[in-house]
């Protein structure tokens, strides 16, 4: 049962990763010189003078694609079933609501750490070639890039728990949303990794709390 | 006989509104339980709060001897749940609809599944999106029979089916209810097919379970009186069981519960010139127990001297 309820968020999630992946294509093609744009501009290519993962453009464009599919992808897998009352069918199947919302969020996280961890393995792998950059490459220099791996889930999380707490308006229910991104932006701020990753782990864990409180006792 | 359903004052409010108030109800095993009750009286927060998808603000609920709030993943095989517009994924076929809710139980019939599948002529490779209100309300019965469940709830199932589908219907759900006594709760707001379905009947009337009886008991209990006198008819009328009264002038209308020996006494006493007792199928009974003070508005096709006349009788300001 656990594959099928998969399954279905797999199939249900599959219009919001294609989109958030053709823009990271996009994005990843405009760091590695391709600029599908090019025609458009005469032509002209800028000399590249970065060095990946360091001073690069990456970051910000995962933050704004693969964050943008944690807030869509958090919204759509708890308040899409609501607006569509389909949890009063799955809601009764013969399976605990942890079970159920367990999946969910194993199948979102999974889906956006994926879509981050792939563009830096294809981001790290091309940068890695001799010649493809103005400066040797070294695996550590992703570090960045997997603290924003491990953060994003935050702010799925975060989105998820908006679509599920109960609001009288959509304002007040984008509050965990708002407090979680307040939160992850404080943590990322932190320079030091042995204070970044307990932040985080705090943060983790009040947002799950929080979602197991409201499955438990929300109406649906 | 086993309560297989059993509430024990079961309440909710929405904000200061309180919408069931201390519901205590009781279906037996093997009963077909029809719940009524107009727009907006607590029909469908209280199937909400059997089914657990609504918490109740106090009181308890059971379903086969067991709390819905502690109900453990084999009890609940047993109950079928059909929520109104038959909620289902849109983007799936029938075929997928049918793979995916297997998955979930130990006990399924696929061949009664093929069988309503084909009864109702629908593909298996039919888009959900695509179906009729009809064949969605089709497609959610045959997945809620397959896990032959002991218990089936249903929120409305033939709202917005047309005539001969919703007989459809519940020609199915009579089939259904023939194997096995099983037991049944469904609202509707089509009094007809409680009638034709039901063996017992609760009406809700703002939020508080004001009938609990035999569907026939009901039908036979509630009597319309229309009292003719020479001049005009009095306006305040004391007699046990009444449950509305209008005066037209002339005429009163009494609604009465169980018109015995003691209400005749107390309508005698008011000397009409006649008495004429009326019996009420279902639907009038429904209709004239639960509306309260206000009538209809038969007046759109009447000249303005009638039109004035009604608005004055129905006491509108």
């Amino acid at each position: 049962m656990i594959k099928a309820l998969a399954i279905k968020e797999l199939r249900e999630s599959a219009g919001l990763m294609a989109l958030a992946s053709l823009g990271m294509v996009w994005a990843l093609a405009g760091l590695m010189g391709v600029n599908p744009l090019r025609y458009l501009s005469g032509g002209y290519v800028a000399p590249d003078q970065s060095i990946a993962f360091v001073n690069d453009s990456f970051a910000t464009w995962a933050s704004v694609l693969v964050g943008g599919l944690a807030v869509a992808l958090g919204l759509k897998q708890s308040a899409w079933e609501r607006g569509r009352d389909t949890y009063y069918f799955l809601l009764w199947r013969p399976v605990s609501r942890r079970v159920v919302f367990g999946t969910k969020i194993i199948v979102g996280v999974f889906l956006v750490v994926a879509l981050l961890a792939v563009a830096i393995g294809i981001y790290g792998w091309w940068a890695s070639i001799p010649g493809k950059k103005p400066a040797p490459f070294e695996w550590s220099m992703t570090f960045s890039a997997w603290k924003l791996a491990l953060a994003l889930p935050l702010i799925y999380l975060g989105a998820f728990l908006s679509g599920l707490r109960p609001g009288r308006w959509f304002g007040t229910r984008l509050i965990p949303l708002a407090g979680v991104f307040v939160w992850v932006f404080f943590a990322s701020a932190v320079p030091y990794i042995w204070l970044f990753i307990p932040m985080l782990v705090l943060g983790y864990f009040g947002v799950l709390v929080a979602i197991s409180y409201f499955v438990e006792t929300s109406d649906f | 006989m086993t309560d297989v359903i059993r509430t024990f004052r079961l309440t909710k409010h929405y904000d200061t509104r309180r919408v069931v108030d201390c519901l205590n109800l009781q279906v037996q095993r093997g009963q077909v339980y029809g719940f009524l009750g107009r727009n907006g009286a607590g029909k469908s927060t209280t199937i909400k709060m059997l089914m657990g998808m609504v918490q109740p603000d106090s009181g308890e609920v059971e379903l086969l001897g067991e709390k819905v709030s502690a109900m453990c993943p084999k009890t609940r095989e047993r109950i079928a749940y059909i929520a109104e517009g038959h909620p289902l994924y849109n983007w799936m076929t029938i075929g997928e609809a049918v793979r995916f809710t297997r998955a979930f139980y130990s006990n399924w019939n696929h061949t009664l599944v093929e069988q309503i599948l084909d009864h109702f002529e629908l593909s298996r490779k039919q888009k959900l999106r695509r179906l009729s209100n009809g064949q969605r309300a089709q497609v959610s019965l045959a997945l809620a029979v397959a896990p032959e469940p002991e218990l089936l709830i249903l929120d409305d199932p033939t709202l917005g089916l047309d005539t001969v589908v919703r007989r459809d219907f519940l020609e199915s759900l009579i089939q259904i209810i023939h194997r096995k006594g099983r037991t049944i709760l469904f609202s509707s707001h089509i009094l007809g097919d409680v009638e034709r379905v039901a063996d017992r009947i609760g009406i809700m009337v703002d939020g508080v379970l004001r009938v609990d009886c035999p569907t026939d008991h009901f039908r036979e209990s509630v009597k319309k009186l229309v009292l003719d006198f020479p001049g005009p008819a009095p306006e305040a009328v004391d007699c046990p069981g009444l449950v509305n009264s209008w005066n037209l002038g002339s005429q009163l209308e009494l609604i009465l519960v169980g018109y015995d020996e003691a209400q005749r006494t107390a309508v005698e006493a008011l000397q009409p010139r006649s008495i004429e007792i009326i019996d009420l199928n279902l639907e009038e009974a429904f209709i004239e127990y639960t509306r309260g003070r206000k009538r209809s508005l038969p007046l759109f096709a009447m000249e303005e001297s009638r039109h004035d006349q009604s608005i004055g009788d129905q006491g509108i300001a």
